[in-house]
């Protein structure tokens, strides 16, 4: 049960809500789908004065724009699987179908409150890397725009400065690039342990972002053709291996060769 | 499938519901979201507790302030653990390690002076709601003075350890050690063809049902009683630990389960909770609650335990001698029955084989770990993982296949009822032909093939077997874990039936098998049964939920007591029919005198029993009600000539099978197929048989892969939600395929035996046994349980280096 009061507000806009959340940034929570922020208020570790809810602010799209998959902060992975322009980006598609926390969790929870919680056992980061995604923040002075590779600063430490909220998430549209997606969980109960996310060029050039495994997501290159040196390479990016109650960070450094060559074999 | 039914004479097959799969009762209720648990009641003025728990893994409590709480408007009674000395005595242990020759520990409902794990209650607050209760907790000012802290049962065993307990002969953290002796084990190993010698860890996991533990405690001041409501599975025995702690009559407390969703052991008292409710709404003078978080739930652990084993056995695979002594780290000691778990570990050896000399002994230890609670298998599924890990690895050994070593120790058909070394006298069952149909549901023949094929591919492949036995339906000597139940029958004028006992339900059906035999026994229809359980002002004396016992004790109770009834219509309906007794059948609502169309309705023989009593019904003395117990045959108390005495009155068994895939990159196990040959006897309805041993099966899956309660070096507990304690999901698991083999029991009238155990320790243990089977080719051995990726992983690498 949530044990203090607190205040909860939902704007009818985008610039509403960073003009709210600049009242009183420090004790402010802005959620999506609230299946962190207020799962955490439950549980008591997580106490804040005044809630900012999305859920009106105009954030619920995945649309095409420039070249870009461009998903709002409010949008579900229901969403991003029911659109027709999203499944141009098929490592997105399969990564959201991976999303197991039933039926109830794809409807509510979002792919911007994932990235801003930045638990490095989630599915987003490494994908985002992955993809050269673009994480595109809105604070009361303005837009703000920052690379996906740049965005994760450590566990649960991001580049969203106080009063700055996710407004959307860019993806560019690519042709002739294969993509693949692979996530490796202890069980079906577990949070992702190390994901893979390959980009496979027409030359055979294969680029694999690892996430979970590290602090942050850790990006290498090589030759799809020869995997075993890509997994070594993939082992050996485990530079500062990520550790939770459900697995150590020496076991995900272990698997992360194993991980990446599966990514690449879904791609090609 | 039908089964053949048990019951004496005279009811067409076709009308029987004992052997059929009748509905639950009231399953609409559930499947419609309309049944009432116990956070759906509110009386009036019901206040809301919140309970306070340690930070520290073992220290000396300074100071609790309560000043600042107490000044918060919001807080209606705040209490810590020196003052509720005056509010309650000691919580009794439901099954005393003292009892049997090891230690005490005074366990209360807040903890004074001391603490020995992280999460032990030490303080409570009221408020009106519990999200006010929960804030009031951070204004409670704690100051500990930490001690060190031992959480490793080896650790603590050595001289210097940190020491969880003072006084009472507490020089050492051994709670208890049981020992097992049975021939001369030094000669038999010495004689053996073959001596194999290894370890095997059994870790730490518990039981989660999907409705945690709540209290509703009421103290009426003009009755000076209580009532409690409770999601709970023993209300009777509940009412003594309450009773003792309170120092209030039993006879002033009614305890009130109403449903349950789910049990498994976790409900059993001796929580400081029950008594804390009650003793704040005495206080207070208004009904409090209290409903257990998930963090709290998952806190009470149970298992843990690591064997050291020899074994002999001879050229032909024939097991001559087992040496296992184990040490169990059982945690912190509550009131609760969870350290008991390990005694039925070591009791249970060597389960359904016949070993000449063993030597089995359990060393209980207490560390700075959050107790035990009971849970589903109580003890026993850690036997069988190990026991079933023994006689693979002298299949290994002797290179004899797995199967026909469990083939040739195997205790034989015609050897029951069969006394085991622990002095177990197990009932009956045929367990070679368990085997053979086990096999045959996974082509154990053709899976060699399967096997070599995927090898090829540089896939790993593994089949495991397990035998398992399951003793249910215990009486434990000197505590209140009862054998026997009572029933209670009772027909109105109007022809209709309630039933009462003191067997209660956690969900499981019980109340359906229970109203089955009656409506049998009674020629009624099943459905209009009214079945009443868990109201300690309303049914007879019984002892709820535990060890497979529910048509054991409570169903043969019930049969005893609807003969009765029998009895009494069958005068009056002799009398109305002109006709002998003996040639009555009753069917369908109907008494008719067999062989002619003469009949009487049931409510017509019923209504002159009552209004009719000293005429057509005078032979007879009303009302129509009857209680009856149920003892059952094979319980033993006096000891044996060598000490040793029989608490279980049957054995069910089953055959356990599994293929798996292990994925040798990243050590996960995929469970691909799983089938499980069954025998509990005579089945009252197979369908709530099945229903037990789904549920059963895939907790042994949790066990077996992923469920794990884990401690940083702390002492923290780290596995407090569903995420870090991961259960399986549907979407992970095979099929359970179920098949019944049914060799009655001859010591229960009905023939059954206890169901709703068996399955935890099998279905892991056919696990274990497949991904050892599955990673033999790279030399690797997992020596522990669970076989969560990074532990097979690390085994992997093991045999590498």
């Amino acid at each position: 049960m949530i044990k203090n009061r607190f205040q909860y507000l939902a704007p009818k806009s985008v610039e509403e809500a960073a003009a709210l959340l600049a009242q009183s940034p420090a004790d402010t929570d802005v959620i999506g789908g609230g299946t962190w922020v207020v799962v955490e208020m439950t549980a008591g570790v997580r106490d804040p004065k005044r809630v900012i809810d999305l859920k009106d602010a105009g954030l619920r799209y995945v649309k095409e724009e420039g070249g870009n998959l461009v998903i709002g902060a409010r949008a579900t992975y229901t969403d991003v699987l029911r659109s027709a322009v999203a499944k141009q980006v098929p490592a997105l598609i399969a990564m959201c179908t991976g999303v197991t926390g039933g039926a109830q969790l794809r409807n509510r929870a979002t792919i911007a409150g994932s990235i801003v919680y930045a638990n490095p056992s989630a599915d987003a980061h490494g994908l985002l890397v992955g993809l050269g995604a673009t994480v595109n923040l809105r604070s009361a002075s303005g837009p703000r725009q920052v690379a996906a590779s740049a965005f994760y600063k450590g566990p649960f430490s991001v580049d969203v400065k106080p009063g700055e909220l996710v407004e959307s998430i860019s993806i560019p549209l690519t042709t002739g690039i294969k993509q693949g997606y692979y996530k490796f969980k202890l069980a079906e109960s577990s949070w992702p342990i190390c994901t893979g996310t390959a980009l496979v060029a027409a030359d055979g050039t294969a680029t694999v972002t690892i996430g979970a495994a590290n602090a942050t997501p850790v990006t290498v290159t090589g030759s799809a053709s020869d995997l075993d040196a890509l997994a070594a390479a993939a082992e050996a990016a485990i530079t500062n291996p990520f550790s939770d109650q459900l697995a150590a960070g020496d076991y995900r450094k272990q698997i992360a060769g194993a991980i990446a060559k599966r990514a690449v074999k879904a791609a090609v | 499938m039908s089964v053949a039914s048990p019951y004496p004479k005279a009811v067409p097959e076709a009308n029987r519901y004992i052997g059929q799969r009748a509905k639950k009762l009231k399953g609409d209720q559930f499947l419609t979201g309309k049944a009432e648990f116990i956070n759906d009641l509110e009386l009036l003025g019901t206040v809301h507790m919140s309970v306070l728990r340690s930070t520290q893994a073992h220290a000396r409590i300074k100071k609790i302030d309560l000043s600042r709480v107490r000044q918060d408007p919001r807080c209606l009674l705040a209490m810590e653990g020196e003052e509720a000395k005056q509010h309650a005595e000691p919580i009794p242990h439901f099954i005393s390690a003292a009892v049997f020759g090891g230690k005490h520990n005074d366990v209360r409902m807040l903890a004074a002076g001391k603490v020995t794990y992280k999460g032990q209650a030490i303080a409570a607050v009221v408020a009106n709601s519990r999200g006010d209760a929960d804030a009031l907790l951070d204004l409670i000012d704690v100051e500990y003075e930490p001690l060190p802290f031992v959480l490793d049962a080896d650790e603590a065993l050595k001289p210097g350890a940190p020491l969880l307990y003072d006084g009472d002969g507490w020089d050492n953290n051994i709670v208890i050690q049981i020992p097992f002796v049975e021939g001369d084990v030094d000669a038999a190993l010495a004689s053996a063809d073959h001596v194999l010698e290894d370890e095997f860890y059994n870790h730490r996991y518990t039981t989660q049902p999907i409705e945690t533990r709540g209290y509703l405690a009421s103290w009426d001041p003009r009755a000076e009683a209580y009532t409690f409501y409770c999601s709970a599975q023993n209300p009777h025995p509940m009412r003594w630990v309450m009773s003792t702690a309170l120092k209030v009559d039993e006879s002033r407390i009614r305890v009130i389960a109403g449903n349950v969703g789910g049990g498994f052991g976790l409900k059993m008292p001796g929580h400081p909770e029950e008594i804390l409710t009650c003793a704040l709404s005495r206080i207070l003078g208004k009904p409090v609650k209290w409903i257990e978080d998930r963090d709290e739930a998952l806190l009470l652990g149970a298992r843990e335990h690591t064997h050291r084993f020899k074994v002999g056995f001879n050229k032909d695979g024939k097991i001559v001698a087992l040496r296992n002594h184990f040490v169990a780290n059982v945690g912190s000691m509550s009131a609760c029955p969870g350290w008991g778990m390990s005694f039925l570990t070591a009791l249970s050896f060597p389960t359904g084989y016949k070993i000449a000399a063993t030597d089995v002994m359990v060393t209980v230890v207490a560390t700075n770990k959050a107790p035990w609670q009971a849970a589903r298998g109580y003890g026993k599924e850690g036997t069988q993982v190990v026991m079933e890990r023994i006689i693979d690895l002298v299949a290994e050994a002797s290179g004899i296949d797995p199967a026909e070593v469990r083939r040739r120790n195997f205790v034989c058909k015609d050897e029951f009822p069969y006394k085991t070394n622990s002095g177990l006298n197990i009932d009956s069952g045929d367990y070679h032909a368990g085997l053979e149909t086990a096999l045959k549901m996974l082509d154990y023949d053709g899976f060699k093939a399967k096997q070599a094929a995927a090898a090829a591919e540089g896939r790993y492949l593994g089949f495991g077997i397990a035998f398992e036995l399951t003793p249910e339906s215990a009486d434990i000597p000197g505590t209140i874990v009862g054998g026997y139940d009572t029933s209670t029958v009772k027909m109105d004028p109007s022809g209709k039936v309630t039933l009462l006992t003191g067997v209660t339900t956690p969900g499981s059906g019980n109340d359906g098998g229970i109203a089955q035999i009656v409506a049998d026994t009674l020629g009624v229809e099943y459905e209009s049964i009214n079945v009443i359980q868990g109201d300690t002002d309303i049914c007879p004396y019984g002892f709820g939920n535990y060890s497979g016992r529910s048509m054991v004790s409570g169903g043969n109770a019930a049969l005893l007591a609807a003969r009765d009834i029998k009895v009494k219509l069958g005068k009056v309906a002799a009398f109305m029919l002109e006709a002998s007794e003996d040639d009555l059948v009753f069917d369908q609502g109907k008494i008719t005198v067999t062989g002619t169309d003469k009949s009487v309705a049931i409510k017509d023989v019923a209504n002159a029993v009552y209004t009719l009593a000293f005429a057509t019904a005078h032979m007879v003395e009303p009302p129509l009600e009857a209680t009856r117990v149920y003892k059952p045959d094979n319980i033993v108390h006096f000891p044996d000539e060598k000490g040793r005495i029989q608490p279980y009155p049957t054995y069910s068994n089953a055959v356990h099978v599994a293929i798996v895939e292990v994925d040798v990159e990243t050590g996960k196990v995929d469970l691909q197929r799983f089938g499980v040959l069954h025998d509990c006897g005579n089945m009252i309805n197979p369908t709530f048989v099945e229903g037990q041993m789904h549920g059963a099966a895939v907790m042994g899956f949790g066990a077996a892969l992923s469920e794990e309660s884990k401690y940083d070096a702390e002492g923290n507990l780290l596995s407090d939600r569903f995420k870090t304690y991961m259960m399986q999901r549907a979407n992970e698991i095979p099929m359970v395929e179920v098949e019944h083999q049914v060799t009655p029991s001859p010591f229960t009238l009905l023939g059954v035996k206890g169901a709703g155990e068996a399955g935890v320790g099998g279905a892991a243990a056919a696990i274990i046994n497949a991904v050892n089977n599955a990673i033999r080719p790279t030399g690797a051995r997992l020596r522990r349980t669970p076989a969560a990726p990074p532990y097979v992983l690390a085994a992997l690498k093991e045999a590498r280096q």
